[in-house]
Parts: structure tokens; C-alpha cells; sequence
């Protein structure tokens, strides 16, 4: 056994070697760049949203996002988003990413801090506001108030860990990209704050909506379905921690399909599983933009002496065209039911979305969204965004 | 043994994946362009060489790099590209050189419904071509690529 870990020591140190600065399998000679340099960037917002419907209720919100970026030459780059918003009576802080990453290998990027989950491609690359065509997120990632889900399937996904990616271009246009990582994991949150969010018609940096699918969960079931937060501390609750990965096939600028998933457990004890399995499509020809993305979540559950698993799929599909400077959007959200067994324990939601977009310029969209949703009064959102 | 076993897959996965870097290759205008219009539109409208330094590009360019995981010879191409079309230019000190001698000019185009092809006009470099790309370069470049970036971010002509 011991000769067995001294070579697999051996093994370990020479993939080091392999892949360290220097190495002809590792580093790549680049033109060194002659200073440190920090930039700032990111976006913002500002929205107003209207309930059309029944007792008529509107929310102004904004936000702004400043991305802070640092490199150290050409190979280590610090990068981080703060966001903060403005909704009714409340400001909300987040530190979306603090990240470092490593980028002297040719096809390998390492990362270590909080980053953006590579789940899915909404949450990691299209959740800014002047990136989303519609002023609402898709009813599978909410956007995260101290990362979690409100009103929505995930949050947007961001957590502590390290991460590794890998670009494997087969041609001049097909490509192959995986991203794994081992973050804390989400952990049990108390239901505590957060509600004022879920109801208001706008409700912060990306806005809310005013249903919430764990209303009306103690009406319809006897289970009861903690809530899981993601990159809400930096201490982990348990052992465990989270593993997950992303793979994908990209075809130049016009088809990418990915495969996502995670494993992790949420309770302190260490037993009870969260899972989520994703799949995304996009396919785009010239100004048409058709986007897919479905996800299923399994949350386990102690129910007094018995052990339970929820289960709850999502998806939507959206399509958009420019036409000049304009750019109609039109998006079908549904979340089905969570359920144990045959038992629904978080109802769902379907959303239908128009939208109109005006691009004032190619990172400032002027958003215009009316939204119908299932049981609920019909809204309508304006939204202004930049990217700087 | 299972252990071995694992640690040896383990590394020949990891040896695997760096290899790429045998097969780098210069970064290029060319190279750069169709590199920038096939991944940026992939998230978000292309942005204006124009709107940043060439030395806050070169910081971009790396963030990007690891958002859209990118290979570190394509984050370098798109870089030289981003750097030879900015107007605003730098400090030469901030400037890469400009290419490894061949493919100097750039005619880029449009195919399949708004990709660039950077296609390359083979030859040599003059010997007056500048050894740093300002805005004044006489690589034929600016004018087409801004058209094109124009016409690919919806903005009017």
C-alpha cells in the first residue's frame, strides 16, 4: 500500500511538473504585459414594473453591478462583481464573484474564490442585466438575494470552491468545453427575510415576480421543504461539498449545447442530497436567437422519522430577433409541480413573455416586458440597462 | 491498485488536456477576428474596439478568457485584434507587436449569417510596417471591421 501512494505521489508531483509554468505541456510563451492594470466595468439598471391587474401596485428598482478587474501579467487575473440594488425599502448587497484565476496553461483555466457556477448557461453568462433580453429572469434561476431561490427553481449560482476549465477547439469552428468544480454546497437556510422580495412586482437587481411557488405548499401538502441557499457564508455547514460539471459542444457562433449537473448535501448532519441535472441549447443565424434550457432539481427532506425526495423539473424556451434596433422577445417559462411520490409539494408556474427591445447601443438595451402568468395578474416592465 | 489505477487515468487525463498547448499557435489578427465574432455573440452583442485602451483590453481579454473558456492562443489573438482596431491607441509600451510577418492585412467579412472570416492576405510584411499598432496602422483594417461590427451589434450604419 505504501509503494502504491509513493507512486501515486510520484504520478501527482509530475502532473504538476506537467502542467506548471515553463513546462512544454504547460505555460505558452506570450508577449509579457508590461504593468499591472486594473479596470472597471460591469452594468447597470434601473426598472419600473406594473401588476396590470386587480389592485393596481408598481415598484421602481435599480441597480449597478461594478465589475473590479486586476491582472498580474498575462497569466493571473483577479476579478470580482458587487452588486447592489435598490428594491422598496430595501438594499441588497452581493458579492456575486471574487475569484482568481490562473490562465498560463493553453487550453486550462484554474479558479479558486467565489465564482459564478457553471450550471446551465443563464446564470453564469446571461443573468447581467443589459446580457438578459427580457427584464425578468426565467423561472428557473431567480435572481439570487443572498443566493437563494425566491420565487424560482435556482438561484443564480455562485459559490466558494475552485474550478477547473478546459477549451478543446476541434476545427476552426467546433469546440469542446467542460468546467468541473468543488465548491461548499448550499446549506439550510432559515425562512426567515426574503418575502417582501418574492412579492413585489419588481424586486431588485433582476426583478422578481409576485408569485412565490412555496406559497401555498402547506395548503396543498403535509411536507414541508426547507429552503437551500447557495454562497450564503463562507463557512461550510457539513463535510460535504459540492461537486459538479459542465459539458459542451459549440459550433462557432451559431449552436452550443451543454450538459450540467451537481451533487451535494444541505444539512448539517451531512445526509440529506441536493441534486441537479441541466441541459441548454442555443442556436443562433444572424439576428434570430432561439435559447433552451431545462433543469431538474431532487431535494431530499427529514420528515419526522422518514426520509423524503422532492422532485421538480423546469424549463423555457425563448426566441428573439433583431430587427434593426429593435428586438422582439417572446419566452415560455414552466416550472411542474415538486413532488414526493405522486404528492405535490411545491406548486408550479407557467409565464408567458413579450417583450421589445430598443438597443440604444450595442450594451444598452431599453427593455419593455408584459408578462402573463397562470393565476396571477398580468404585469408589465420597463427596464433600462448599460454594460460599461 | 485501484487506487494506481485512478491516479494513473487521473494523469494521463490531465497530460491529455494540457497537451493542446503543443499545437499552440502565434496569435493573429485574422485568427483574432473570427475568434471574437464566433464566441462574443455567443452571450452578448460585440463590442467596439474603440470603447477601451489597448492595455484595459488586454485585462478584459483575460476575464473573457475565462468566461467563455477560451484557449490562451485564441484570448491572444482576439487580443491583438481588439488592439490593432482600437482608435484610441496607447503608450507603445502597452502595444503588442503587431504579427509574426505573414498575414498583415485582414479583409473581414461576412459568412453564414454574420461570422467573420478574417481572411488572410498571404505575404510578407513590408518592411515598414509598424512595429506597433496605433490608430494609424495601415492594415486596412478599421474601416470593414467597423462596418461589420456595426452591422453584427444592430447599430445603424
Amino acid at each position: 500500500m505504501n509503494t502504491t501512494r509513493s507512486l501515486a505521489a510520484v504520478m501527482a508531483v509530475s502532473m504538476v511538473l506537467l502542467l506548471a509554468p515553463g513546462s512544454p505541456l504547460g505555460a505558452q510563451e506570450d508577449e509579457p504585459l508590461p504593468t499591472a492594470n486594473l479596470v472597471l466595468a460591469g452594468y447597470g439598471s434601473a426598472s419600473w414594473g406594473a401588476q396590470t391587474q386587480g389592485d393596481f401596485q408598481n415598484d421602481f428598482a435599480a441597480s449597478i453591478s461594478p465589475v473590479l478587474l486586476y491582472d498580474f501579467g498575462s497569466d493571473l487575473l483577479f476579478e470580482s462583481e458587487l452588486e447592489f440594488g435598490l428594491s422598496g425599502e430595501l438594499t441588497t448587497t452581493t458579492l456575486e464573484y471574487a475569484q482568481i484565476d490562473y490562465l498560463g496553461f493553453e487550453r486550462v483555466v484554474l479558479v479558486a474564490g467565489k465564482f459564478l457556477l457553471p450550471f446551465g448557461v443563464f446564470s453564469e453568462r446571461i443573468h447581467p442585466t443589459w446580457i438578459n433580453k427580457l427584464p425578468n429572469a426565467p423561472l428557473l434561476y431567480g435572481h439570487a438575494h443572498g443566493g437563494v431561490a425566491e420565487g424560482s427553481l435556482l438561484p443564480v449560482l455562485s459559490d466558494a470552491g475552485g474550478m477547473f476549465r478546459w477549451a478543446h477547439p476541434t476545427g476552426s469552428k467546433m469546440r469542446l468545453d467542460l468546467s468541473l468544480y468543488v465548491t461548499q454546497g448550499p446549506k439550510l437556510v432559515e425562512e426567515t427575510d426574503g418575502g417582501e422580495h418574492a412579492h413585489a412586482v419588481v424586486a431588485g437587481p433582476s426583478l422578481g415576480r409576485a408569485a412565490d411557488p412555496t406559497d401555498g405548499a402547506g395548503a396543498t401538502s403535509a411536507y414541508d421543504v426547507p429552503q437551500v441557499g447557495f454562497g450564503v457564508s463562507f463557512s461550510d455547514n457539513n463535510k460535504n461539498k459540492m461537486l459538479g460539471g459542465r459539458f459542451g459542444v459549440i459550433h462557432g457562433g451559431t449552436f452550443e449545447a451543454y450538459v450540467s449537473a451537481f451533487h451535494a448535501r444541505y444539512d448539517p448532519d451531512n445526509y440529506l442530497d441536493y441534486n441537479a441535472l441541466g441541459v441548454s441549447v442555443e442556436w443562433r443565424r444572424g439576428p434570430l436567437e432561439l435559447r433552451t434550457e431545462g433543469v431538474v432539481v431532487q431535494q431530499e427532506f427529514q420528515e419526522e422519522s422518514s426520509f423524503e425526495r422532492m422532485e421538480q423539473p423546469g424549463y423555457y424556451v425563448q426566441a428573439a430577433r433583431r430587427i434593426g434596433g429593435f428586438e422582439p422577445v417572446i419566452r415560455w417559462d414552466q416550472l411542474l409541480d415538486g413532488k414526493v411520490g405522486s404528492e405535490v409539494v411545491r406548486p408550479g408556474r407557467r409565464v408567458l413573455a413579450l417583450g421589445l427591445n430598443y438597443w440604444m447601443g450595442p450594451t444598452t438595451p431599453v427593455k419593455a416586458a408584459y408578462e402573463f402568468e397562470e393565476d396571477q395578474p398580468d404585469r408589465f416592465v420597463l427596464q433600462w440597462a448599460i454594460g460599461f | 491498485m485501484k487506487w494506481l489505477g485512478m491516479t494513473g487515468l487521473l494523469a494521463g487525463a490531465m497530460v491529455f488536456l494540457a497537451s493542446g498547448a503543443l499545437t499552440a499557435q502565434t496569435a493573429s489578427i485574422g485568427e483574432g477576428a473570427r475568434v471574437y465574432t464566433q464566441n462574443c455573440v455567443r452571450c452578448h452583442n460585440v463590442r467596439s474596439p474603440a470603447e477601451r485602451s489597448s492595455r484595459d483590453w488586454a485585462t478584459i481579454v483575460l476575464h473573457m478568457r475565462a468566461r467563455g473558456n477560451l484557449t490562451k492562443t485564441e484570448a491572444s489573438a482576439v487580443r491583438v485584434f481588439l488592439q490593432a482596431t482600437n482608435r484610441q491607441g496607447d503608450a507603445p509600451s502597452a502595444q503588442p507587436p503587431a504579427t509574426s510577418g505573414e498575414g498583415t492585412e485582414v479583409e473581414a467579412g461576412l459568412e453564414d449569417g454574420g461570422e467573420a472570416t478574417g481572411k488572410k492576405r498571404n505575404g510578407t510584411a513590408p518592411s515598414s510596417s509598424p512595429a506597433v499598432l496605433g490608430p494609424h496602422s495601415r492594415l486596412g483594417l478599421k474601416e470593414p471591421l467597423v462596418r461589420y461590427l456595426r452591422i453584427l451589434s444592430g447599430r445603424h450604419p
